[in-house]
């Protein structure tokens, strides 16, 4: 459980996240998505205490994570996939962790073994690519068995093998009534894992819903006609609160109308459709939808 | 929680083969330090070739130091670290320990082993570790480098960069040494404070300070260095 409480960060005069209250259920995966530089990493370093809010405060299973006496009991965190010395064993990384929390090395073993790194749990960091990093970073994250899991792009880095492993282990860990809280830029990524989605974008909160949900709030469907009289249909559909528009001489797009609505105005006027079919909003294009606005840097204004 | 904060930071020392590495530098520069002071009370060039020694163990112990403080930071080994110990400055104090520590037990192990080999090499020419002057100079060097070790954990911790914690430290140890031209401000710098407490028969010059005043400058640097990086650790973002 994380609550996070009017919260705002500022580095020098720039705004990282403004004024962001947000709760994060156990039980669920979360997910956190905003376009680069939305505020989503400072956040998540602020729920476990690295980053001090300029207002508000974070509170996690009802305190600041620095207040509780064994934090990684708590909370885990997979914040950078390389957060290790590179010169350093992945066992010997995390037998340090462990250590501060008296957990066995025991554990270190089970969570290497549950992230698939024993066998190269001796072999210095360095020589990890970025798909064993996050492994290891999951890893560490799990070290205190904690009810509340904060993973930032989890996924970033792994081949098709790691992204399917990983997608199993938040929906387990969900499953097992622990919070899950996964950011991501892509919507895409989340949308096969996560129940539950809080959008920001430039700092700000955009949106918390279910993930039906955030598609139904975008923009609403099209319906894609094929007519051969497309003038007539256009003139007939014609009307407040519907937009229609058509590139093509026998194409017309709808929007603000049902499927049903259409083809029953075509029927009672006997114009003949060649087809008729609805488009819904992809979790992307909603995504997009909701964020174009808060978009910070937005490629189509770079100036030249 | 603050035993659990040693042993982490004990694991972390030993699993580095660079800060091993450094150590066994160390532990060879100490075994020639303790060798040469058992030819002070014989006069001759052993205080030169002991101010030699001293000041190279003194940058290795202050290398490993620094090192072991600023590596937090470089790799982001630092938020593994205090997402696990939220309290920063029981970091800082562990790290200290176990460094400082670990420069201590070696130094007691090659004052043994030094004492030894110039018994053996040169019995001739070597003093009793019984004689006054050689008893100064083992205590000084105790307190000198556990300050140094100290100081160095601290000023890598505070500048979270191995270059630049690196060149502060060598700037207070080193240059201090170098420059002649402002005694009167040199002295007080840990570089020649190290050298008035453990060999204060030193160049006149220097303008060394009394032992006891080196020894008081060299416990408020490193105190200085410890509060700063704790008041800087507690209040700065990881």
């Amino acid at each position: 459980m994380i609550d996070i409480e009017g919260v705002s960060k500022r580095y020098g005069d720039r705004w990282a996240v403004r004024d962001l209250t947000l709760g994060v259920r156990p039980g669920r995966v979360t997910g956190f998505l905003g376009p680069n530089g939305s505020g989503k990493s400072t956040t998540m370093r602020m729920i476990v205490g690295l980053d001090a809010p300029s207002t508000g405060r974070v509170l996690v299973n009802g305190r600041r994570y620095a207040e509780h006496r064994a934090p990684l009991t708590q909370a885990g965190a997979l914040l950078e996939a390389r957060a290790f010395h590179p010169g350093r064993s992945a066992r010997a990384h995390l037998q340090a962790l462990a250590a501060t929390h008296r957990l066995g090395n025991r554990r270190v073993e089970a969570v290497l073994a549950e992230v698939g790194l024993t066998d190269v749990a001796g072999r210095r960091t360095g020589s990890f690519s970025l798909g064993m990093s996050q492994r290891l970073g999951i890893a560490a994250a799990l070290l205190g068995d904690p009810p509340v899991l904060v993973l930032d792009e989890p996924v970033n880095g792994l081949d098709a093998d790691g992204v399917v492993w990983v997608r199993g282990l938040l929906r387990r860990l969900a499953a097992q009534g622990r919070t899950v809280f996964v950011s991501s830029h892509l919507m895409a990524e989340l949308a096969a894992t996560a129940e539950h989605v809080v959008v920001i974008g430039r700092g700000r909160l955009v949106a918390d819903t279910s993930v039906a949900g955030l598609i139904d709030s975008a923009a609403g469907a099209t319906v894609r006609v094929r007519t051969p009289e497309r003038d007539r249909l256009r003139d007939l559909l014609a009307g407040p609160g519907t937009t229609l528009t058509g590139e093509e001489p026998d194409l017309l797009l709808v929007r603000g109308r049902s499927v049903r609505d259409v083809g029953e105005v075509a029927r009672e006027h006997g114009i003949g459709l060649h087809g008729l079919t609805e488009q819904r909003p992809s979790l992307e294009d909603a995504f997009r939808a909701l964020t174009r606005d808060a978009v910070e840097f937005d490629a189509g204004q770079v100036s030249r | 929680m603050i035993t659990g904060v040693l042993r982490s930071e004990w694991v972390k020392l030993r699993s580095l083969r660079s800060t091993v590495a450094g150590y066994a530098a160390v532990a060879a520069g100490l075994v020639a330090l303790c060798a040469t002071y058992l030819t002070l009370p014989t006069g001759g060039t052993g205080a030169d070739a002991a101010f030699t020694a001293l000041l190279l163990t003194e940058l290795l112990v202050a290398g490993v130091a620094v090192l072991a403080g600023a590596g937090e930071y470089g790799a982001g080994t630092a938020r593994s670290t205090f997402t696990a110990v939220p309290h920063r400055t029981r970091v800082l104090a562990g790290k200290l320990v176990v460094h400082a520590g670990t420069v201590l037990v070696l130094l007691a192990a090659a004052a043994a082993l030094g004492w030894t080999l110039a018994a053996v090499a040169a019995p001739d020419a070597t003093g009793s570790p019984l004689d006054p002057l050689v008893r100064h100079a083992a205590g000084g060097t105790v307190l000198a480098l556990g300050s140094v070790a100290v100081l160095g954990v601290s000023v890598g911790m505070l500048t979270r960069s191995a270059a630049g914690a690196l060149a502060t430290s060598f700037g207070l140890l080193v240059a201090p040494v170098l420059v002649v031209t402002a005694p009167q401000v040199t002295a007080y710098l840990p570089g020649r404070a190290v050298q008035a407490l453990v060999l204060p028969a030193g160049p006149a010059e220097a303008q060394l300070l009394a032992p006891w005043a080196a020894a008081l400058m060299l416990i408020g640097w490193a105190a200085g260095a410890v509060l700063l990086a704790g008041a800087v650790l507690r209040r700065r973002d990881v």
